[in-house]
């Protein structure tokens, strides 16, 4: 990322949570990676066992993920699985927000389509209450049995990607810089505000977590006349034009894409942040099961690591991870699915409509 | 008959009843039910969803946030799209008749060019015009004198305003080429009388060509407003950032969740079906009998139209606005770094169209729309054929499968293919016909969605042949199949070949069902392309809507090669 990000204090700040995330992610980096091997968890098989799985994986020959980061992502972690796996061929189909979902549900109760094997999604919520019924294969593997257990959720949801959410401005509309959430507030900004509509609960997360930390300031935001769109890129991308002036809801991975542009583009953590990770997970009914749990395992090792978090746009649970934001250093809330209510994300988003009008 | 019966011919074998009347009309009931299976199920099941539990579909569709707009939305988009739509083709088509003789063929074609462009493509350009930032038509009109201090605008295309004219300039070439054909199989003697009494050439137009031509535009005027009322790529394109949406829209939006509301997208989808169905009867009783309204071309003695150069001045603007402008938008975009706010790009580059080459997926759902809509069309025109066949022997075959393969001819022109897109996905999703997921089902809907214009299409085409030559040589004593080949079809082959590629056109275009049946793998062009315009990527999507014109413009050329060189345009 070109910009650093500026430091802004705020209402909305929660410390207490950054620092239960720092001492989190300082239990994981604590998990020496040779010990990692020896942990005796369920994830943990044989060698002869894995490379029988990997024999199989080549004979499928191939492995569909369905995701939904930034484009620029899917690239690196194709080139960098298909590099590394000769005989299995990594296809990935970008299927953003909630269609990802609803894409896997459609392909569970239809057998006989050849779907995504594997997902890396931002709807843990359904990942996890789908391996609770059933709907995911349990991850195994070297790498994923060395994977900091505080972030493989009901034993098999992997987290991967720390992300924070991160706000951008056309450089040559908005002359006084943006620094946090309360600068998209600022009169001359009315009408020239874009942001992301409700297309996954992650983005309703985020909202909440905006209306819970500063009451009072949705209301304020929604005055604005805020440009709702189908996604960051979208949004990210009408920034770049010149569309909108500043937009609230983007990753760093899609504004670098435009950073590489030289779009007129800045890009803002704001300080305190929120953010999530995405869940990575297999399918119980994928045709390429074992191609998937080679993927997975890919995914979770430092070179899948590497190529996931790229230069500074995310950060990863295993320590030394190349590129690797130091999440420590950002004051990053990351979105606690075992502490999310739906009941109350549901009232939400009903509130949320009404302010924004929008869906 | 009675010397046959008594020797038992009168039943089996050559020439007996069975053979020769029971056997056909078998096949004729049979063809009646596969396609009326095709067309009817999907409707019915979803339909049946929308009033199981005492309606309660009906009750979520009220408890929608803005329900009431986008009803009333809906329907302002269809009846004003409508009536641009009827107001522009009309005049193309006046215009089109008074074009000087030099530049007659070409301005005859050039009101159908906007369909070689997709409505998706030609939506994006306006998108990259007409923005009201950043769009390069409104950068340029800002710089006009008294426009200076404009921050944004003057137009704006993300509004109510602005789809019902890319809609209207969408429809309009449809109402050209009905109104266009009538105007052209017209005789001319009664202008011509209006003419010798002193009648000026707008007096002729208003008092004469114009109420002669009201089949063709009541016509055009129903089939314009189904398609607005079923309009999707305009709304979802240019409302989604307004907060304005359809029926159409509503229905997508909802494949995107999970559970998908089958029930609420059916009731969503009611009051469009109800419609559509009465726009269809009311057209059914307002012509009658449709060979009444296939005008065999017997071309006057009389010409008295005269040629007005500004009628090809007329005709070039609506090509500039509708195609030429766009197009430009969607290359200078293609070869930009990135879709800027300013109308002079540092460089250009080439970038996007080596990453759309390069992307896979992108090029797997090029092909897979171009072997989607080629299979399509391999069954759509034998079958096409055959209905329309069936609906000129009108007392040659029992009126019950008549009336049904009538009715099954109607009934996709009737329901939005967004509509009928939902019902696919609905019934193909599950047992006992699951092929959602594969290409199979893009097949099918391509299927159900064009049956009834490769009928309608290909009827026109029989008509005009006229029976005689076939009827001639069963005299002379060949089959039923040796008249076929040997007779009709090498007479009817260029309306085939014109039907094969109007039909090319439609397929390789759609959009609307094809984004509610399409999984993630199984993808077309039009559907990836909404996937990168939602995703942001503005130079790819630049990029994709080219790729679709250049491969429409192909397609439409192949057609027209095989049926000889006038079939293109000989349909139209």
């Amino acid at each position: 990322m070109k910009n650093s990000p500026t430091g802004h204090s705020s209402p909305i700040f929660s410390k207490r949570r950054a620092v239960a995330l720092v001492a989190g992610l300082a239990f994981a980096a604590a998990v020496p990676m040779g010990s990692a091997l020896a942990q005796a968890n369920s994830r943990n098989v044989p060698a002869a066992e894995w490379t029988k799985i990997q024999d199989a994986a080549r004979k499928e020959g191939k492995v569909i993920v369905y995701a939904t980061m930034a484009p620029s992502v899917h690239d690196r972690i194709v080139a960098a699985f298909n590099a590394a796996n000769p005989g299995i061929k990594m296809e990935l189909v970008r299927v953003i927000g909630s269609a990802q979902t609803a894409k896997f549900e459609q392909e569970r109760t239809a057998p006989g389509v050849e779907g995504g094997d594997l997902m890396l999604t931002a709807d843990v919520r359904w990942a996890m209450e789908g391996a609770k019924k059933g709907y995911l294969k349990a991850p195994v593997g070297p790498a994923t049995a060395a994977y900091p257990e505080a972030f493989i959720k009901g034993g098999h949801v992997a987290l991967v990607g720390l992300t924070p959410w991160v706000l951008n401005y056309n450089t040559n509309l908005v002359k006084t810089p943006i620094t946090g959430y309360q600068d998209l507030l600022r009169p001359e900004l009315q009408g020239k505000v874009g942001s992301t509509a409700l297309v996954a609960e992650v983005v309703s997360l985020f909202y909440k977590w905006l209306d819970d930390s500063n009451p009072g300031y949705l209301e304020k935001l929604a005055a604005q006349n805020v440009k709702m769109y189908p996604s960051s890129v979208a949004a990210t991308n009408s920034t770049g034009s010149g569309e909108i002036a500043v937009n609230a809801f983007s990753i760093i991975p899609i504004d670098n894409a435009l950073h590489a542009q030289k779009a007129p583009l800045r890009t803002v953590i704001p300080n305190p942040s929120f953010g999530f990770a995405y869940g990575a997970a297999v399918v119980s009914w994928s045709k390429n099961p074992n191609a998937a749990l080679v993927a997975l395992d890919f995914i979770l090792s430092p070179r899948g690591q590497a190529a996931l978090v790229g230069n500074q746009e995310a950060g990863s649970p295993l320590p030394g991870v190349a590129g690797s934001i130091d999440i420590a250093k950002i004051n990053l809330t990351l979105v606690d699915w075992d502490k999310v209510n739906m009941e109350s994300v549901k009232a939400f988003e009903v509130k949320w409509n009404k302010l924004f009008g929008a869906r | 008959m009675t010397v046959a019966s008594a020797t038992g011919r009168a039943w089996w074998g050559t020439g007996g009843l069975v053979r020769r009347k029971a056997i056909p009309q078998a096949g004729w009931m049979v063809l009646a039910t596969v396609v009326g299976f095709l067309v009817l199920w999907p409707i019915l099941q979803l339909q049946w969803r929308a009033f199981v539990d005492g309606g309660s579909a009906f009750a979520r569709v009220l408890a929608l946030p803005r329900i009431g707009t986008t009803l009333q939305t809906t329907i302002v988009l269809a009846i004003l799209s409508s009536v641009l739509a009827v107001f522009i083709g009309t005049l193309l088509a006046w215009c089109a008749s008074m074009l000087p003789e030099r530049v007659r063929r070409i301005g005859e074609v050039a009101p159908l060019l906007p369909l070689v462009v997709p409505a998706v493509a030609a939506v994006t350009g306006w998108i990259f015009l007409l923005s009201p930032k950043v769009g390069y038509l409104n950068m340029i009109l800002r710089k006009l004198p008294g426009m200076g201090g404009m921050e944004e605008g003057p137009f704006n295309i993300y509004s109510v305003t602005g789809i019902i004219i890319i809609t209207g300039l969408l429809l309009s070439s449809f109402v050209y080429v009905f109104v266009f054909t009538g105007l052209k199989n017209m005789g001319q003697e009664l202008e011509a009388a209006a003419a010798a009494c002193g009648a000026s050439p707008a007096m002729r137009f208003f008092t004469i060509t114009l109420p002669l031509l009201r089949p063709s535009i009541i016509f055009a005027t129903g089939v314009v407003f189904l398609l607005g009322l079923g309009q999707f790529t305009a709304p979802l394109l240019l409302g989604r950032t307004a907060k304005i949406d359809v029926l159409t829209t509503e229905m997508f939006y909802l494949t995107e969740r999970y559970p998908i509301d089958f029930g609420l997208g059916a009731a969503l989808g009611f009051p469009i079906l109800a419609i559509g169905l009465l726009v269809v009867l009311v057209q059914k009783l307002a012509l009658g009998e449709q060979r009444r309204f296939v005008v065999v071309s017997a071309r006057s003695r009389y010409n008295v139209r005269e040629t007005r150069p500004w009628a090809a001045v007329v005709i070039g603007i609506y090509l500039l606005v509708t195609t030429v402008l766009p197009l430009l938008a969607l290359i200078y975009v293609s070869i930009s770094p990135f879709w800027s706010g300013s109308l002079v790009v540092p460089e250009f580059t080439l970038r996007h169209w080596t990453s759309v080459l390069k992307n896979v997926g992108l090029v797997d759902a090029i092909w897979t729309s171009v072997k989607t809509s080629v299979i399509g069309i391999a069954i759509l025109i034998p079958l096409g054929f055959l209905m329309a066949f069936a609906l000129l022997q009108s007392t040659r075959i029992i009126r019950p499968a008549r009336m049904a393969i009538d009715l099954f001819a109607t009934l996709p022109i009737a329901v939005p293919a967004s509509l009928m897109g939902f019902g696919l996905l609905f019934v193909y999703s599950q047992p006992p016909i699951q092929i959602y997921g594969t290409n199979a089902v893009l097949v099918v809907t391509y299927v159900t969605l064009m049956i009834g214009h490769s009928t309608r299409l290909q009827f026109t085409t029989l008509v005009g042949t006229g029976q005689e030559f076939l009827e001639a040589s069963r005299a002379s004593g060949a089959g039923a199949l040796r008249s076929l080949f040997y007779v009709l079809l090498p007479m009817c082959r260029k309306g085939i070949a014109a039907t094969a590629a109007l039909t090319f056109v439609l397929l390789f275009h759609e959009f609307s069902a094809s984004l509610m049946v399409r999984s993630a793998r199984t993808q077309v062009i039009g559907s990836v392309m909404y996937d990168v315009w939602a995703g942001g990527v503005y130079a790819e999507v630049a990029v994709l809507a080219l790729i679709m014109v250049v491969v429409t413009v192909i397609g439409v050329l192949i057609a027209g090669w095989l049926g000889g060189t006038d079939s293109v345009q000989r349909k139209d």
